[in-house]
């Protein structure tokens, strides 16, 4: 039985010493123990969308937000022209980031398209800057506006 | 989260995964019996919506409860015509010292678990593939959906395997809105079956000390709770790989059959484990061929042992994908076209080396645990010199896994080095921790442990059998 304790006295000791290691113990303060992950404070947040939100970030608030405004202004059939991040930061954006057609299509159940995409003459709207480092959304009133947003657009790598 | 739901997919699960476990009559305890029948009941679940779909069935909840249902059923008639009475004689309390332990393990436990259960899937792959393919296959009852109508033309991820879209469609439909609680389904009876096969090497202290090294790898245990193939892979590879060992040192057939089956599902998971399995194979080849074993023998063998990831790879490729996605893969743009500059396979082995384990991303990823091997390896070398079988068999594992990475990487150059390779050699985690429960330095700490506590249990006895009451004295009437 002595013995035992004293095995369990070293069973703590490894534990705290490994822990202590200054690579394991900011692991454990920035990952396990980060008060971003408590799980007390997000079982207290159970929406669905909330979670959502709180795991994709601002861009994943904003294609949502979007994704409302065309089921409100019943458009036929929308599609979303997603222009390059490379082309945002240029504008002063921040905070915010393209996705892949496939994966705008998984946030909001609508089409998007790249400026390189099969299919990007159907594009009718867009995501612009608006000036303040924030995005906004713009319609796209017919084929030669379309043409003169894509120009612009494809001078900037797209990936 | 749906409680009951959870509860029932567990028990089909643990059912269908337990059957087949029978089949193969393997000689293992009690908790490996539950931890292997989990992990490879998971498999077997997720093929119900494959089935449907390939039955053309529309994938509603009932339709899909029926075919776990099924399957179940089908998995379980092992488990009636081999009946036995539960055998619960291997589990045993935990010794004191192991609980401090047990907890930080439980506390990792929870933490993956809730995470599995409370973010949604998170990492491009499976956005872009997977679980987009899995949420527009419940919304429109078939997984030919409108994903398909979109532009993929930026991901390849729909050509994966079906299986996190199986899971995540069953997990959706009776069990969470976000799936993957299937991930902690395989993570928890995993890791409780490392723990036991460590355990059976080594003494408790050391194998709670080495479980606490594992558990304590940044990127591994987030993919305990992130949903991508690389996990499962690494589980089923692993546990293929373990009872590949166990045939060579026991020569016993059923472990040979249980390994092709585990390899074969970890083909299914990540189709190139095929190059991994093929380099595993000349284990036995070669030591059937030092047993001066005729070639015929061997051959046979090695065709047997490549027989069910080859059979899983069919089914994969050639029957789910192209039933499952209508659009062509077209395989041979994705195999390198140079094949005679081998520098390739040199330069990646570099990269694996300079960019990976020892660069300062290596650290963030792995932690010390590739450092901790190295050093473990060094001392054995310098100092032991001396590998028991299995710990000369775990460094072949390992040696295939590092360099048949490499050759991945020069036969398919999409097989990056920062992304897939990178997990990709999480394959040689478990690996690694076989190799230190066999280690010479490891295990003579181990049994500095045991002989300590066997000579303290000893002189313990007398002085208990000192305290006991002594005989009450016949009474004379």
């Amino acid at each position: 039985m002595h013995f035992k304790v004293n095995l369990t006295l070293i069973s703590i000791l490894v534990i705290v010493l490994y822990f202590n290691i200054p690579f394991y113990n900011n692991w454990l303060n920035t990952n396990l123990l980060s008060p971003s992950f408590d799980i007390f404070t997000l079982s207290k947040q159970t929406e669905i969308e909330q979670r959502k939100i709180n795991r994709y970030g601002y861009s994943y608030a904003i294609y949502s937000e979007m994704g409302r405004i065309f089921k409100e202004a019943k458009m036929d059939s929308p599609v979303l022209l997603l222009p390059p991040d490379a082309f945002l930061k240029e504008q002063g954006v921040r905070d915010f980031a393209t996705v892949e057609p496939a994966i705008y299509y998984y946030f909001t159940g609508m089409r998007g398209v790249w400026p390189n995409s099969p299919g990007v003459e159907k594009a009718n709207a867009v995501i612009i800057p608006d000036g303040h480092g924030k995005v906004m959304l713009k319609r796209i009133s017919g084929k030669d506006e379309l043409n003169m947003i894509l120009a612009d657009l494809k001078k900037y790598k797209i990936d | 989260m749906n409680l009951t739901g959870l509860l029932l997919v567990t028990i089909a699960q643990f059912l269908s995964g337990s059957g087949i476990v029978r089949l193969f009559r393997l000689q293992i305890g009690a908790i490996a019996n539950i931890c292997l029948s989990m992990i490879v009941g998971i498999f077997f679940i997720s093929l119900a919506p494959a089935m449907l779909q390939l039955a053309h069935i529309p994938i509603t909840g009932s339709n899909t409860a029926i075919a776990v249902a099924v399957i179940t059923a089908l998995c379980s008639i092992p488990l009636v015509v081999m009946f036995r009475k539960p055998n619960f004689s291997g589990f045993a309390l935990p010794e004191l010292y192991e609980i401090p332990f047990l907890l930080v393990f439980l506390a990792f436990f929870i933490t993956s678990a809730f995470r599995c259960y409370y973010f949604p899937p998170t990492p491009r792959d499976v956005l872009a593939g997977g679980e987009l393919l899995a949420e527009f296959t419940i919304r429109e009852k078939t997984m030919l959906n409108s994903v398909f109508s979109i532009d993929l033309h930026t991901t390849n991820n729909h050509f994966k395997s079906p299986y996190i879209t199986c899971l995540q469609v069953v997990y959706k439909l009776f069990v969470s809105p976000f799936g993957g609680v299937w991930l902690t389904a395989i993570f928890v009876p995993f890791t409780w079956w490392l723990y036991t096969i460590l355990k059976e090497r080594v003494h408790g202290l050391v194998a709670c000390t080495l479980l606490l090294m594992y558990f304590c790898i940044p990127d591994a245990f987030a993919y305990s709770y992130i949903i991508l193939y690389d996990y499962s892979n690494m589980i089923f590879y692993f546990t293929g790989f373990y009872f590949l060992m166990q045939y060579q040192t026991h020569q016993r057939r059923n472990d040979f059959a249980f390994s092709i089956l585990l390899f074969g599902i970890a083909t299914y998971i990540r189709v190139e484990t095929l190059v991994l399995v093929s380099l595993a194979a000349l284990m036995p080849a070669y030591t059937q061929f030092k047993a001066k074993q005729p070639i015929k023998d061997i051959i046979v063998n090695g065709l047997l042992l490549m027989a069910g990831p080859v059979f899983f790879y069919v089914l994969c490729m050639n029957i789910f994908i192209p039933n499952f996605v209508p659009v062509k893969m077209d395989t041979a743009a994705q195999i390198n076209h140079n094949m005679s500059d081998i520098s390739v396979f040199f330069t990646r082995i570099s990269a694996i080396n300079n960019d990976l384990i020892l660069s300062d991303k290596g650290l963030l990823v792995y932690g010390y645990f590739f450092y901790y091997f190295i050093a473990i390896l060094l001392a054995d070398l310098v100092l032991i010199r001396k590998f028991n079988k299995e710990a000369r068999m775990a460094l072949y594992g390992i040696a295939v896994v590092y360099f048949g990475l490499a050759l991945l990487g020069y036969l398919l150059p999409l097989f990056d080095v920062m992304n897939t390779t990178k997990r990709g050699l999480f394959k040689l985690l478990p690996l690694i921790l076989m190799y230190y429960a066999n280690s010479g330095i490891v295990t003579r700490i181990s049994d500095f442990l045991k002989a300590r506590e066997a000579r303290s249990k000893q002189a313990a006895e007398p002085a208990l059998a000192g305290t006991r009451p002594a005989p009450r004295p016949a009474t004379k009437k």
